[in-house]
């Protein structure tokens, strides 16, 4: 049941942010409410659950908006390994420690979207977007995993590890 | 059997990395300016929930803009009514100078220059997913007759272009996007630039107007329109206007700054020319 919930929270949160994104923005900033998502599933589950989530996702993001399909897919479902890898073996989990993680992650994953599709295609330099976008954009990330996580959490009440 | 058990992760790992970097490649090589059938598929999906969703928020929003509001429309209630009369008397003067231009026409037997677009009307019905990018999805598709580089307006002037299109659904690139680029036509001189979209002045609702001769004057205020060249867009919709002007990296020539007609942050409803 949890399984099929994951993945209607998937389809869900894609609508949210596709439509209502533009309410919650702060000076043209949204928050990444799929990456964010992967994350904080990935840190609850085992890896091929993981795996299995991050990739799908990454796949609705490329067919969404993407120029290079599977891109994101690629990388989603790497971060997601990562991420379930190192939290069962190395993190201590707690909303806190989450949401850093994912400030972190969300950080390097806009800067290779950032270097990936605009930099290296001429569309745009580095700096101003990395220090306008990129880091606004995973400083949101980091506030909205306070609430995903707990929902992340609570979807992997019978796979939770080292809790 | 063993070998692949012990190491099913690595093995899955490396199948997906594989299919993926493929799909990268294939997705890459494909032209996606007609979407393919899984981004269809997706589209088709996901554009009727879309619209119905930014359909409520409109709603409840619009309810709550206008609680906060009532005194504020109460005042530019009475503006309007001033404008409407001032613009009444403006449209009996432009009624008559018009029946006089068609007089003198046929006098001169010259034939109308203006075109009447088919337009096809659209709601905005989901956004870009990440912030580098200001995309829109619109709820008409190829089945309404819309089709690729199909130029997008509203009453304000242009809004982009038509850059994917699915059987219900498209995306429209707006020209604040720094992946769109127009060819222009500075209204006062008649010379032709590019605007193009700029990350740095994208979140300002701004773009930039690139390659200006430095003779050619442009001066803060000039009105920017499309000027056709390429056919992609048709010639003669407005864009915005200059609001700065600086010498760019070369010196050769300028670039300007130009803050277009239609406020990005609010875009609604928008017409598709459907025959450019």
């Amino acid at each position: 049941m949890n399984y099929v919930l994951s993945y209607l929270t998937l389809a869900v949160l894609f609508v949210l942010q596709t439509t209502l994104g533009r309410y919650i923005d702060i000076c043209g900033i949204a928050p990444d409410i799929i990456f964010v998502y992967v994350l904080c599933y990935s840190m609850y589950n085992y890896p091929v659950r993981a795996a299995v989530l991050s990739i799908i996702a990454g796949i609705i993001v490329d067919l969404y908006s993407s120029t290079h399909v599977g891109l994101n897919a690629l990388l989603y479902m790497y971060i997601g390994l990562a991420v379930s890898n190192f939290a069962s073996t190395l993190m201590k989990k707690n909303v806190w420690t989450v949401a850093l993680g994912v400030v972190v992650l969300s950080i390097l994953y806009h800067t290779v979207v950032l270097i990936t599709q605009y930099v290296i295609a001429g569309h745009s330099g580095f700096v101003y977007p990395f220090v306008r976008i990129a880091l606004p954009t995973a400083v949101y990330d980091g506030v909205v995993s306070l609430v995903l996580s707990l929902w992340a959490q609570w979807l992997s009440m019978d796979k939770i590890r080292g809790l | 059997m063993y070998f692949f058990q012990k190491n099913k992760y690595k093995i899955m790992l490396v199948a997906s990395t594989a299919v993926l970097v493929v799909c990268i490649i294939v997705g890459s090589a494909i032209n996606r300016r007609k979407a393919g059938g899984a981004s269809d598929a997706l589209g088709t999906v996901f554009t009727p929930l879309q619209s119905g969703v930014t359909g409520a928020s409109d709603s409840v929003s619009g309810f709550f803009n206008y609680l906060t509001n009532m005194k504020g429309y109460e005042k530019e209630n009475e503006k309007l009514r001033e404008k409407i009369a001032s613009l009444e008397d403006e449209l009996r003067k432009t009624d008559n100078l018009k029946s006089e231009n068609e007089r003198l026409r046929k006098m001169l037997d010259l034939k109308e220059n203006e075109k009447d677009y088919k337009t096809v009307a659209a709601d905005v019905v989901a956004f870009e997913m990440d912030n580098f990018s200001k995309s829109y999805t619109i709820n008409k598709g190829i089945k309404d007759g819309i089709t690729q580089s199909c130029a997008v307006i509203t009453p304000y002037g242009l809004v982009g272009y038509v850059s994917e299109v699915g059987r219900n659904w498209a995306k429209v690139c707006p020209i604040v996007d720094s992946k769109v680029s127009v060819s222009a036509s500075i209204m006062r001189v008649g010379n032709t630039a590019i605007v193009q979209g700029d990350i740095g002045l994208m979140e300002d609702g701004l773009c930039k107007m690139t390659y200006v001769s430095k003779e050619t004057g442009l001066e803060v205020g000039d009105s920017i329109e499309t000027s056709g060249s390429g056919g992609v867009i048709p010639a003669g919709i407005y864009i915005g206007k200059v609001t700065e002007i600086k010498n760019d990296v070369t010196g050769v020539s300028q670039e300007a700054v130009i803050k277009p007609g239609v406020d990005f942050s609010d875009v609604n409803e928008v017409m598709v020319i459907k025959d450019n």
